[in-house]
């Protein structure tokens, strides 16, 4: 037990100093990476990790006799979790979130420490201790914090109403919902029912299983499935059109949206908000074939107002290409991306 | 302690093979496969 | 004794009559549909006399009936379709209709709990308990009573509202619903009937055969009580996703259409879980309410121990809350793709996210209060360094529920985060994620409920070691299923990855099932370390109890302000438009605040309803009645 104890203790030592290296920048916050593709589970793995290096360090502490005052232990840990969450994971989190992230981490830190009467009466001893004033330290603190609370308070209100010349905040909403049907070159398309006519088999059927075993492999290889080469001179039917799809992209969407469909092609930075990634599993990796349709034909301009229409500088492109060539670019990029377009049966 | 291992290795086979089935059957009767990403 | 045996006779007579009250108005409404043309699809009911018969295509069963009705009306911004006060109308429907939903929630849910209570002290073997929890029942009838009368003048209310205020609306929907509303009404007076023979009868009606009766008339009054919400449910259902009419809204004849919409049944499923969390919840914050203004340690112990068994009925019927709220998102999804993308992805994205932060606040309340319980037993200690465990899952199920897919950002942090989405919480902000991340929270919840029950408690079976390490393994392999199926989700079709919730809910719900069944078994005989004080556990958690009834109450508001915009500027969902001044969605602002005034207006006057309740008590306490000898040698229960 103690030896477990004392392993966790270490790495808890060990994570603490990297943080630390991290909030003074004496090391870059990729120091250790957030592989890609595990990122999510990987934060909560290093989170379960800490929890269990702080849990050994207090064991040793305790068995050597050193006891760690409850008090500082919860604030000390509600510290570490927004230091973690700014300096840690990269790139970084927007604020809203990290006051949710630091708001429910004080619930979680509350609970915890009251979660039975000893361990509340310990958290709360030097609360008052210092409320209660009985020795002159703490007499001297209290009087500290009757200075300190209102300047911090009040200084804290008035940055936080100064008027700022930071661009204000936009609530874009980046799903808006589609219309039930759009009309294109003349033809009505229904959402709910369209499909892709380039999505089809050997037998020229629509056939969504056929064409996702087809797709770039996810992960980090994007290796392209066996005997499954677009470029290849023999390719037919569905491999055709992701190649016709890959000419279409390449000669119109790649200078916004990146030759590797990453959101990241020439012109992305100059435009707010920036051209998206494809290769995001929130963006066409969740949508329908029909909505990218409706988006990719109709562009920014026929976003409705909570899309911000006016803001997109997606371009109409059914002025300048047919149906069939929208379809096929969509084809293109749920191939190249590895994702499965959205389905309902 | 040989007596744990025993207990252990038991309900680790249980519970393994009740998720497993929990999973597989479940999603059968959805009409869908469970086990999608392993035909590939 | 002839009083008794007349007694007996008059019982079973008036449990005849409130069966016959049940069913009298569905026997009087079979002619009137039969007549209606109620046979269902392609039945042509042959109309002698009628020399054009026009027919029409019901838009969501597709079958053909023939036309019974006016054409939905097509409503101007005036006087005559929208009578107005200077103030916009539809925030007066709006409170109106809140106040009644909670009203009837309450009394919905309130018989419930009577009649598994009412059972549960019939059944008890413990003479003592038995007694308590018969009185416990009582007392929860009594609460209900001076509610069900305020449900009904607030149920007026917003009717009036309706007429005077969206008489257009008001008369095409009663047109259509016009033998729904007459059952409706009559079943309030099988309601009330049997409502106030159960509560005057109690006394009377206390033991053997009679009890039964009484019981049996528990059971009929939660019938009749969930009919009755059922054909409310069918309103609302038709208002979102209407069936049994054509594209103009005329009514095709077909009743059973106009009811059986594609959200009725997730609705009422979602309702009934939805009446009996909530009404445990306000019967735990009445408990914690009495428990903090306890003058004696009797009192504090009674109002504990009340608190207790309204949040276990109430979290009992919490936990498969949010897999019936899933359902009906994907049978909305699965009526009208738009609808749900407005719901989650966009125009009301954001109030799901607040809903996310009611729910954890819900799960966590929970497990705080099951964590201050452990401390008045003793023997519980041993759990206790361990809950440090269960905070650290708790939060990070709740850090990943929260996640928002659009995340509120300065253009600055849009700049320095490279895009919309980040690349680690834009995969929290995802559903895959979340499932897990609620599914992680439901579970560490059963786990904080099976040590509660086995906390003061060491089992003595020949087999407990390995029960002991069973339950331990089954747990860990829920917790990892439950994860491995929340990332898995993320490399497979979406139309694969949808149904993955499915063995996810069933995951959660064995660790519910069999890990109480096992842990009830193993605690057979258990040897107890002590009892469990009752009244001696600390403030904070009747709090925890009162910002679970509050979470509840306000939860319920927002759901339901959804489920009202999400029709947008519609009064039937693509039947009937709105065009009333107001047929556009409020700001979340405006909506919240809106929520929160509802919710303080219920618990003010459920005060007042709960202030009513005592005043009307003379009788002495229960624990004296109890102590008195003659009392136990009354006739046993049961033939």
């Amino acid at each position: 037990m103690k030896a477990l104890m004392s392993v966790g203790a270490l790495i808890g030592v060990l994570g603490l100093l990297m943080l630390i290296g991290m909030i003074f920048g004496v090391i870059p916050s990729n120091t250790v990476r957030l592989v890609e593709g595990y990122m999510p589970m990987q934060v909560l793995s290093e989170l379960a990790v800490f929890v269990a290096g702080f849990t050994g360090l207090s064991y040793l502490a305790n068995s050597m006799g050193v006891a760690f005052p409850r008090f500082w232990q919860g604030v000390l840990f509600w510290a570490f979790i927004q230091t973690y969450l700014k300096f840690r994971i990269y790139p970084p989190i927007p604020f809203s979130v990290r006051a949710m992230y630091g708001t429910v981490s004080f619930v979680a830190v509350f609970m915890w420490v009251s979660a039975n009467e000893e361990d509340w009466k310990k958290f709360r001893q030097p609360i008052l201790n210092v409320l209660d004033a009985n020795t002159g330290f703490h007499k001297a603190l209290r009087t500290m914090y009757l200075i300190l609370l209102p300047l911090l308070i009040g200084g804290f209100s008035f940055l936080t109403m100064k008027p700022s010349v930071d661009e204000p905040i936009e609530l874009r909403t980046v799903h808006p919902a589609p219309p039930a049907s759009t009309k294109v070159h003349g033809k009505t398309y229904t959402l709910q029912t369209s499909q892709n006519p380039y999505r089809v088999n050997l037998e020229g059927k629509f056939d969504q299983a056929y064409s996702n075993k087809l797709i770039v492999e996810q992960g980090m290889g994007r290796l392209m499935a066996p005997n499954a080469n677009p470029w290849d001179d023999k390719a037919e039917g569905y491999l055709k059109y992701v190649r016709e799809g890959g000419e279409i992209f390449f000669q119109n969407c790649h200078f916004c949206h990146g030759d590797n469909l990453n959101g990241r092609g020439l012109h992305a930075f100059a435009f707010n908000p920036i051209p998206a990634n494809f290769t995001d599993p929130g963006t066409i990796a969740q949508l329908q074939e029909t909505f990218i349709f409706w988006r990719v034909a109709k562009g920014g301009i026929g976003l409705p107002n909570e899309g911000f229409p006016w803001a997109s500088v997606m371009p109409p492109w059914e002025q300048h290409l047919t149906t069939d060539e929208i379809w096929k670019v969509i084809l293109f990029e749920y191939w190249h991306t590895g994702y499965y377009p959205r389905t309902w049966d | 302690m040989g007596q744990t291992i025993v207990y252990v290795v038991v309900s680790v086979v249980i519970c393994v093979s009740f998720f497993a089935a929990v999973d597989h059957f479940l999603m059968d009767a959805q009409g869908l496969d469970f086990w999608y990403l392993l035909r590939k | 004794m002839g009083s008794v045996t007349r007694t007996k006779l008059m019982s079973i007579m008036a449990l005849g009559a409130m069966i016959g009250l049940l069913l009298l108005p569905i026997l009087v409404a079979i002619p009137a549909l039969a007549s209606d043309g109620g046979a269902p699809a392609a039945g042509v009911k042959k109309e002698g006399g009628d020399a054009k018969v026009e027919k029409g295509k019901d838009v969501y069963y597709k079958t053909e009936g023939i036309v019974s009705g006016p054409p939905a009306p097509k409503t101007t911004d005036s006087e005559k379709d929208y009578p107005r006060y200077n103030f916009e109308s539809r925030v007066l429907l709006w409170f109106a209709n809140q106040q009644h939903l909670y009203y009837g929630s309450f009394v919905l849910a309130v018989p419930i709990f009577c009649m598994v209570i009412e059972f549960m002290g019939v059944v008890t073997k413990d003479k003592a308990m038995a007694k308590r929890y018969d009185q416990l029942a009582y007392d929860f009838i009594k609460i209900s009573l001076t509610a069900y009368s305020l449900t009904a003048i607030l149920g007026g209310i917003l009717i009036f509202t309706f007429l005077t205020l969206y008489p257009a609306f008001f008369q095409y929907l009663s047109g259509i619903f016009r033998p729904v509303m007459h059952i409706y009404a009559l079943m309030f007076v099988a309601e009330s009937g049997t409502l106030y023979i159960y509560y005057y009868g109690w006394d009377k009606m206390k033991e053997g055969f009679l009890k039964w009766i009484h019981l049996s008339m528990s059971v009929v009054l939660n019938v009749i009580g969930t009919i009755l919400m059922f054909l409310a449910n069918s309103w609302i259902g038709f208002m979102m996703s209407p069936a049994g009419v054509d594209e103009q809204g005329r009514y095709l004849g077909n009743i059973w259409h106009v009811i059986h919409t594609a959200l009725w049944n997730p609705l009422n499923l979602h309702r009934i879980l939805g009446n009996m969390a909530f009404g445990g919840g306000v019967v735990a914050a009445y408990a914690a309410y009495r428990f903090l203004s306890a003058k004696t340690d009797e009192e504090r112990a009674h109002y504990d121990w009340m608190g207790y068994i309204a949040m276990a009925l109430g979290v009992a019927f919490l936990i498969p809350l949010p897999f019936a709220g899933y359902w009906l998102m994907r049978e909305v999804y699965a009526y009208r793709q738009q609808m749900g993308i407005t719901l989650m992805g966009g125009l009301l994205a954001w109030l799901f996210i607040i809903q996310a932060t009611m729910i954890g606040i819900l799960f966590l309340s929970t497990n705080y209060y099951l964590w201050q319980a452990l401390g008045r037993m003793r023997g519980a200690e041993k759990y206790q360094r361990y809950i440090k465990y269960l905070v650290f899952l708790l939060t990070c199920g709740y850090l990943v529920f929260i996640t928002p897919h659009t995340i509120v950002m300065t253009p600055a942090e849009l700049k320095a985060m490279g895009g919309q989405q980040h690349p680690v919480l834009g995969n929290y902000g995802v559903m895959s994620a979340k499932n897990g991340g609620i599914n992680v929270i439901i579970t560490t919840t059963v786990l904080s409920f099976v040590w509660y029950m086995r906390g003061n408690k060491v089992s003595t079976v020949s087999w407990s070691k390995f029960g002991n390490i069973f339950m331990g393994c089954f747990f860990f392999f829920a917790y990892l299923n439950i994860i491995m199926l929340a990332v898995y989700g993320y490399y497979i079709p979406a139309n694969v990855r949808v149904g993955l919730s499915v063995p996810q809910v069933a995951t959660t719900l064995s660790c519910l099932f069999f890990m109480f069944a096992l842990n009830s078994v193993m605690m057979k005989g258990a040897k107890q370390m002590g009892p469990i004080e009752w009244g001696k556990i600390s403030a904070r958690s009747q709090y925890a109890l009162i910002m679970l009834a509050t979470a509840f109450t306000w939860m319920m508001g927002l759901m339901g302000y959804i489920r009202s915009s999400v029709r947008l500027f519609w009064h039937v969902n693509e039947i009937m438009r709105d065009n009333s001044p107001w047929a556009y969605t409020h700001t979340v602002g405006f909506a919240a605040n809106m929520i929160s005034a509802n919710v303080l207006f219920f618990w003010i006057s459920i005060m007042f309803v709960f202030w009513l309740g005592a005043l009307g008590a003379k009788k002495a306490p229960v624990e004296a009645k109890a102590a008195v000898p003659g009392r136990a040698a009354a006739p046993a229960v049961g033939h």
